[in-house]
C-alpha cells in the first residue's frame, strides 16, 4: 500500500477525530453528546492503530508526523484523571487533608519551633532594647503603642470590615503561598517567612507589655490569631517540605524527592487558604468590634482553633476512606 | 509541512499509550514558552490595568474618593472585586486556565503549546496548582531568569514548577492534518493521454508511487534547477527499464519538458499496487 492509498482509505476516520477535537479543545469535554464522547474515545484507538501501522510501514513519511500530532493532542482528553467534583472537593479536606497533615506533622513540629524560638527571640530583644522592635515592626505601629493607641482602631475607622477582610484574606493567603513557593530556595525562603512571622508577634507582645497594652492587643488578636498563625505556619511546613526534599532526599533522587513531597505539600497550603477565607472574615468583622465581649472573642478563637485541631488529627482516620485514590 | 525526524532524541519525549503504540511529543522551546508567558502577563495586567482605570474615570467622574468612603454606588463592593481580582490574576490565572483548558492558558493557547504529565496525559487541578504556584521563585518578575535558564539547560527544557509537579510542556500542530490530505490529493486525470501506452507497461511500486507524488506536491516550492534536475532523475528511473524491454521502439516517449505532465498522469492513472488488507 502506498502512502497515498493508505490516507485515501483512512482519512475519514481522522476527519472525524479532528473535528471532535477541534470541538473539545474550544469548549471543553462536555461540549460533546454522550455519542460523540464515546465515538471520540474509537476514533482515538482507530487512530493508534493506523499510527502504530504508519509506524512500521512508512516510518520516514509524513503520515507518521501527521498522525502523531493527532493522536498526541487527543491522548489527553481520552486519558483523563479524575473530574473535579464537589464529592472530590468534601473528600479532599474531609479526608486527604488532614491525613497529609499527620503524615507529615514533623514538618509542622519544625515549622512551629522556628515560630516559637523567633517568637521567643524577639520579645527577649525588646525586653532588653526597645529599638530592637524597630527592625520587624513599622514605626507608624510603634507610634501607636508608645501613644497607648490600638493602631487596628485606625485602621478599621478606615476601612470598612467587608474591604478589609478581602484585603486580610488575600494578603495572608500570598504570605502562605510564598511561604510553599520558596521552599524551592532550599527551605531559606520559607525559614525567614516564619522567622519574620515569629519575630513580629514576639516583639509586638513584650512592647504592647511594656505600654500597659496587653489587654486591647490580646483582645484584638484572640478571636482569629490561633487559627490565623496555624495555618501559615501549616504552609510553611509546606515549604519546608519541599526544602528538605532537596537538602536530604532520603532514599530517592533529588528529582523524585521533590516530585513526591511537593504533591502531598500542595494539598497542605491549598487546604489552608479557605481556613485563611473565613479567619480573614473573623479578624475583620469580629476581632475589631467593640461591642463583642473579650471573653465572647477568645471563646470564639479557642473554639476556631479546637475545631482546627480537632479536625486535623482525627477526621479521615476511617480506614474504608483512606483508599480512594486522590 | 515541518520536517523533523521523529526518533531526534534531543527535545522530544516518547511516551508508550496504553495502545502499546509509542507517541513522539515535541517539547516546546525556550522561545515558544517565553511568548506564551509574555503573552498571559500583558493579558494579566492588561486586564486589571484596563478595569482599575475605568473604575477610577467613573469614581473621578462622580467625584469620589477612595479614602473614607462610604458605601455609595457600592463602592465597598468595587474595591472587594479589585482585590480579589488582583489576587486571582497573581496567584490564580495560569492554575485556573491549565485545569480548566486541560493544560492550557490564553498565551499558550496562542503559542499552541500544552502542559502534559509526563507520561503524556492532562494534567490534575493539584499538578496545575503545584507546577504554578512556584512561578514566584521561578518566573515572576527578575525571578524569570531561573525558570529560563532551567528551560534551557533541562533535558526536558523543565522549570523548577514542571519539576514539582512532574509535567512537560509540549508543542501542537493542529492544521497539519488538513496539509496531510490537501498535499495527497492525487492530480487529476489527463485525457487523451500520449503516453497511455507507456503508462500501461509500466508497474509502480509503492516507493515509487510516494516519491512521485511527494515530488509533484512540492514541486512548487523548488527552485527551476533543482526542480527540473529531479524530475529528470525521477522520470529517467522509470523510463529507462521500459527502454530496455522487447517491442519498446514503437513506444511514445516523452521529451524532457514533458515529464512533469508524464509524472502526473502516471500516478493519476495508477494509484499504486493493490491494496494489502490491514
Amino acid at each position: 500500500m502506498t502512502t497515498t492509498q493508505f490516507i485515501h482509505t483512512r482519512k475519514e476516520h481522522w476527519q472525524q477525530l479532528d473535528s471532535l477535537l477541534i470541538k473539545t479543545e474550544r469548549r471543553r469535554l462536555r461540549a460533546l453528546s454522550r455519542a460523540e464522547l464515546k465515538r471520540l474515545g474509537q476514533l482515538y484507538r482507530i487512530l493508534t492503530t493506523d499510527l502504530a501501522y504508519a509506524q512500521t510501514n512508512f516510518p520516514q513519511s509524513d503520515v507518521v508526523l501527521t498522525l502523531n500530532q493527532l493522536a498526541s493532542r487527543t491522548h489527553p482528553y481520552v486519558y483523563r484523571g479524575e473530574s473535579f467534583t464537589f464529592a472530590g472537593v468534601l473528600h479532599f479536606f474531609r479526608n486527604d487533608l488532614p491525613q497529609t497533615f499527620r503524615a507529615n506533622i514533623h514538618y509542622f513540629a519544625l515549622s512551629a519551633s522556628i515560630f516559637l524560638v523567633a517568637g521567643v527571640l524577639g520579645a527577649i530583644a525588646v525586653f532588653f532594647n526597645e529599638e530592637a522592635a524597630g527592625i520587624v515592626i513599622s514605626p507608624a505601629m510603634i507610634d501607636y503603642i508608645h501613644r497607648h493607641e490600638m493602631w487596628t482602631e485606625h485602621f478599621f475607622s478606615v476601612i470598612p470590615s467587608s474591604v478589609a477582610s478581602t484585603r486580610i484574606f488575600t494578603n495572608n493567603i500570598s504570605v502562605a503561598f510564598s511561604a510553599f513557593a520558596l521552599g524551592l530556595t532550599f527551605g531559606i525562603g520559607t525559614f525567614i517567612i516564619i522567622t519574620i512571622n515569629g519575630l513580629m508577634l514576639g516583639c509586638i507582645l513584650m512592647l504592647c507589655a511594656r505600654y500597659g497594652m496587653l489587654g486591647p492587643l490580646i483582645e484584638f488578636i484572640t478571636a482569629h490569631g490561633v487559627v490565623e498563625i496555624s495555618t501559615i505556619l501549616i504552609a510553611g511546613a509546606a515549604g519546608l517540605m519541599v526544602g528538605t526534599a532537596l537538602l536530604n532526599p532520603g532514599h530517592y533522587t533529588r528529582r523524585d524527592a521533590l516530585a513526591v513531597r511537593g504533591a502531598d505539600a500542595v494539598k497542605l497550603v491549598l487546604g489552608v487558604a479557605p481556613m485563611l477565607v473565613v479567619i480573614g472574615l473573623v479578624e475583620g468583622f469580629i476581632s475589631p468590634q467593640p461591642a463583642i465581649p473579650a471573653e465572647l472573642k477568645m471563646a470564639l478563637g479557642l473554639f476556631l482553633g479546637a475545631l482546627l485541631y480537632l479536625h486535623l488529627f482525627l477526621s479521615g482516620r476511617n480506614p474504608s476512606t483512606t483508599n480512594r485514590v486522590s | 509541512m515541518p520536517v523533523t525526524n521523529p526518533e531526534a532524541p534531543a527535545f522530544h519525549e516518547t511516551v508508550e499509550t496504553p495502545e502499546q503504540v509509542r507517541l513522539h511529543l515535541e517539547l516546546a522551546g525556550l522561545g515558544t514558552r517565553s511568548i506564551a508567558y509574555i503573552l498571559d502577563t500583558l493579558l494579566r495586567y492588561g486586564v486589571l490595568l484596563a478595569i482599575f482605570v475605568a473604575v477610577v474615570l467613573i469614581f473621578d467622574a462622580l467625584q469620589l474618593h477612595w479614602e473614607g468612603i462610604t458605601d455609595q454606588f457600592g463602592a465597598h463592593f468595587i474595591m472587594i472585586i479589585l482585590t480579589l481580582l488582583y489576587f486571582f490574576m497573581e496567584w490564580g490565572y495560569f492554575a485556573t486556565f491549565e485545569w480548566l483548558w486541560t493544560g492550557q492558558t490564553p498565551g499558550k493557547r496562542v503559542a499552541r503549546i500544552r502542559v502534559l504529565k509526563d507520561g503524556g496525559g492532562p494534567i490534575s487541578f493539584l499538578d496545575a496548582a503545584l507546577r504554578n504556584l512556584v512561578r514566584l521563585v521561578d518566573s515572576s518578575g527578575p525571578m524569570a531568569a531561573i525558570g529560563m535558564l532551567f528551560i534551557f539547560f533541562n533535558r526536558k527544557n523543565k522549570r523548577p514548577g514542571d519539576l514539582l509537579a512532574r509535567t512537560i510542556v509540549v508543542r501542537e500542530h493542529p492544521k497539519t492534518l488538513t496539509q496531510l490530505l490537501a498535499l495527497s490529493e492525487l492530480p487529476p486525470r489527463i485525457p487523451d493521454d500520449p503516453f497511455a501506452d507507456l503508462i500501461r507497461r509500466i508497474s509502480l511500486t509503492s516507493d515509487q508511487h510516494d516519491l512521485i507524488a511527494r515530488y509533484l506536491q512540492r514541486r512548487d516550492q523548488l527552485d527551476t534547477a533543482t526542480r527540473i534536475r529531479l524530475c529528470r532523475q525521477i522520470a529517467d528511473a522509470i523510463i529507462n527499464p521500459v527502454r530496455l524491454q522487447p517491442n519498446s521502439a514503437h513506444l511514445n516517449l516523452p521529451q524532457e519538458a514533458d515529464y512533469e505532465r508524464f509524472l502526473q498522469s502516471l500516478v493519476s492513472v495508477q494509484p499504486g499496487p493493490p491494496l494489502s488488507k490491514s
